[in-house]
Formats: C-alpha cells, sequence, structure tokens
C-alpha cells in the first residue's frame, strides 16, 4: 500500500505491544504456553481465549485463526495443569479461577517456515508470522551461508552480504512468534517518541583542516505516554523488566498514522526493554503515566498495509 | 563575491538531497540549522595579560526538523542511512545534503545522520528532529 503521502496529525498515532504469554486483556494473566509444539512441518499459532467463569473457568481455543473450539459450547475446563490443544501445544493457568470472559492469550511455533529469498536476505513470507521472538528462531539456508544479522520484528534475516546468494530459507522455533491479532493496544495513548542514535568515532589526524568520523555502532529509545489506566499500564512490563531474571524483551509496535486504530498504518517496530516508568497526579489533571525503554536490536520500518 | 545583498526569508530557505547544486528539496522540512566549529589551542603564556588561541581543526554539525512523511523519498533515504542493517551510510555525492538559502547559495558536505527522532502526540502532527554530523570540509557556494 505505500507510506502515508499527506502529513500526519498525532491523534491518528497507535501503539500496540506484546504482553507476557501474548496476553490480551483486562484480567487475571497466569497462563504460559508449552514448548513442546510438533507441527510434522506445518507451522501454527494457536489463541486460547476465556469462555466462561465458574469453579473453575474454561477457555475455548483456535488453531491458525480459525474457527473457535467451545468443546460444543461447553468449554474446557482450566484444571490448573498442563493441557494439550492439538499437536503437542499445552497450554497452563497457574489459577482455576479469576479470570476474565474473553482474556485471551497467544503463541505462535516454527516449522519449516517459508521465507522469501532475495540475494542475501530472507524474509518470512507470510506477513502475519513476520513478528519474531529474539533469539528463538533457527534459519536454515540450502546454500549454508553464515547469518549476518536478524531483524526479529519484521522476521528478516540477513546473511553474510560478501558471501553469495542464499538458496531455499527456512525458519523454525517454538514459541517463535506472535500474531498481530495477539498484540494488546494501548488504548489511553497520548503520545510517543522514538530516538535513533549512531555513535561516530573521530578519525581525523594530522595534515587536515577539517574533522573526518568514521561510524560506530547505532542504537535507539523511545517514551510513550497515556492516561493510566492500571488494566492497560505499562507498570507491569517494567516490573518484569526489573526483577526477572530470565532476560526479558516487549514487542511494540509504534504507528504513525493508524485512523482506524486496527494496526493498519506505517509504523516502526521493535523489540524494548523499559527502563524507566513514571506516574503524575495533580490537582488539575488526570493521573498520566509515562514509560521510557531501549530498543533491543534495530527498530524495522514497516509501511501501511 | 556574489551572494545574497537582501535579507532572506527563512521560508525561502530548503535542504536538498543529491548532488549539491542539482539536488532534489527535501518536502516538509520547516527548519534547518548548521553549525561549524574550530576547536582551538591556547597558545597563552606567561607575562601576557590577554589569552591568545591558534586554530585546530574545524568540524560541522547541522539538524533538520519537519513532517514526517516517509512517502517522500528523500526523508526515507535519510531515515535508512542510519536505520538500517549497517547503520552509518555517508551521504555524498548523489545523496548528499545541500542546505540553500536560496535558489544557487548553498552550503554542503559529506556527512552522516547521527540522529533521527520522530515524534507522534495527540496535540500535533507527526515530526522528526534530524542531527547531521559532517566529516570533512563544509562548502560554501555563492552564485
Amino acid at each position: 500500500m505505500g507510506y502515508q503521502t499527506s502529513v500526519m496529525h498525532g491523534k491518528y498515532a497507535s501503539l500496540f505491544r506484546y504482553r507476557a504469554n501474548g496476553f490480551k486483556g483486562v484480567g487475571l494473566n497466569d497462563a504460559t504456553w508449552g514448548t513442546g509444539y510438533s507441527g510434522g512441518g506445518s507451522s501454527a499459532d494457536f489463541d486460547v481465549a476465556i469462555f466462561s467463569t465458574g469453579t473453575p473457568d474454561t477457555y475455548k481455543f483456535r488453531k491458525n485463526e480459525g474457527a473457535w473450539d467451545d468443546n460444543s459450547s461447553s468449554g474446557y475446563n482450566i484444571t490448573g495443569a498442563a493441557q494439550t490443544l492439538s499437536d503437542s501445544q499445552t497450554i497452563t493457568f497457574a489459577a482455576t479461577t479469576g479470570h476474565t470472559v474473553d482474556d485471551q492469550w497467544s503463541v505462535g511455533n516454527f516449522d519449516t517456515e517459508a521465507t522469501t529469498e532475495v540475494t542475501t536476505t530472507a524474509q518470512i513470507t507470510t506477513t502475519t508470522h513476520r513478528l519474531c521472538f529474539p533469539k528463538k528462531l533457527t534459519w536454515t539456508d540450502s546454500n549454508n551461508k553464515t547469518l549476518f544479522y536478524e531483524e526479529y520484528a519484521i522476521g528478516k534475516a540477513h546473511f553474510d552480504p560478501n558471501g553469495g546468494n542464499v538458496g531455499t530459507v527456512t525458519v523454525s522455533g517454538n514459541n517463535a512468534y506472535i500474531i498481530p491479532s495477539g498484540l494488546d493496544q494501548i488504548g489511553y495513548l497520548t503520545g510517543w517518541t522514538l530516538n535513533t542514535v549512531l555513535n561516530m568515532a573521530d578519525a581525523s589526524r594530522c595534515g587536515q583542516h577539517w574533522k573526518e568520523y568514521i561510524p560506530g555502532m547505532a542504537s535507539a529509545n523511545g517514551t510513550a505516554e497515556a492516561l493510566h489506566i492500571i488494566a492497560d499500564s505499562f507498570y507491569q512490563e517494567f516490573y518484569e523488566n526489573a526483577t526477572d531474571v530470565n532476560e526479558n524483551v516487549f514487542l511494540l509496535e509504534l504507528y504513525f498514522y493508524d485512523a482506524s486504530q486496527d494496526q493498519t498504518g506505517d509504523s516502526i517496530k521493535c523489540w524494548v526493554v523499559f527502563n524507566n516508568w513514571g506516574l503524575s497526579s495533580s490537582l488539575t489533571d488526570v493521573v498520566k503515566e509515562n514509560v521510557s525503554f531501549n530498543v533491543f536490536g534495530i527498530p524495522s520500518l514497516v509501511e501501511s498495509t | 563575491m556574489a551572494g545574497n545583498t537582501a535579507v532572506i526569508h527563512g521560508k525561502d530557505a530548503v535542504c536538498k538531497y543529491g548532488t549539491a547544486g542539482s539536488g532534489t528539496t527535501i518536502d516538509y522540512i520547516d527548519s534547518w540549522s548548521i553549525t561549524t566549529t574550530l576547536d582551538t589551542a591556547d597558545s597563552s603564556r606567561q607575562e601576557q595579560e590577554w589569552k591568545e588561541v591558534i586554530p585546530g581543526m574545524a568540524s560541522w554539525t547541522a539538524t533538520l526538523t519537519g513532517h514526517l512523511l516517509l512517502s517522500e523519498a528523500s526523508q526515507l533515504a535519510i531515515f535508512q542511512a542510519l536505520i538500517a542493517a549497517t547503520p552509518g551510510t555517508k551521504l555524498t555525492g548523489g545523496t548528499a545534503l545541500a542546505f540553500h538559502i536560496n535558489a544557487t547559495n548553498h552550503y554542503s558536505g559529506d556527512s552522516y545522520i547521527t540522529t533521527f527522532t520522530v515524534n507522534s502526540q495527540l496535540g500535533d502532527r507527526v515530526n522528526f528532529t534530524i542531527g547531521v554530523q559532517g566529516t570533512g570540509v563544509l562548502t560554501q557556494t555563492v552564485a
């Protein structure tokens, strides 16, 4: 579709984010995904949603965004143990009650997923499979070229630029991607910024009059501001970054222009680590929150679809 | 020496991308600035009252601000000079920046894009700010 061709007002911006275990909702987030998916050569993504509340709560699920399986309108009882959906994909809820109807979790698994190769790069062909997790992808090239760099947020691999063209490239990895509909929109966003920086090294030397520089490493960081709604807050992501011993990164889709607020505008997609979170309240204004983040790797620009 | 003999309004200044003197105007820019700096070494000595300096090396930087519109090819090219798998594409030759005060008088040189900030807020258009680091001489072209 291409980038926007007219000046964009910030009121059309939006921000979508990945929450732990692909959660979308307002209630208890206590589900974890199993890593034992076995697709027999086919990738698959799963959504699980709370179907009803009771003793216990029940869920429904679907595969590859197909029809929901709600166990003939009864829902599947939540047991608290690992429960198999299909193809050895399991989900485990820590509690059997206390969930909220329609809250949802999503996960995606690659099994020899096809890519589109262009000289020394390969990008996952299916556009809804391109939001990939860092360090969970295994790329296989029939020409055995050396992997140089991965753009996780757009499912793209760069191979050795001096090593010749790649052949047929596939990618595998369990719990390795999230479908776009599995991201949660920040509902009370008031703005965001993204700043990219390139470090330079001074290459000036005697005999010159004007300084010269050579490029070093690049980095990016940013901020987001919103009206404070606890269920919508960034606080939990910041808390996990601060306290979890595992390396936690979170995906953000920063839309410059998303008039219909449905993830179809120009955007920058990036994996981030939250490094600052704040809350402000005053006599004359609503309670607001702000968060800042460092980008993990490269931010990726994606034109509207 | 030629050059403008009347005050120039900033609305008539542009920044161009391409071969200096014949590049394409980068659309949706609303301001630019250039800063040149000459390092100096202190050559002061005892028995003087006033410091003296001797010139060292010069350098230059620039900034541009505007409305973000990545369908504008020059804006996109500048964005991608920084945000790429291998960041830090030198802007030179046919991909250089030239800062024009009018149609024929401009300042140009090789450079790198060292910062690119996008700002999207509820009450305003989506804006960008670009930071430029010159590498080598800043040339003044006067017609």
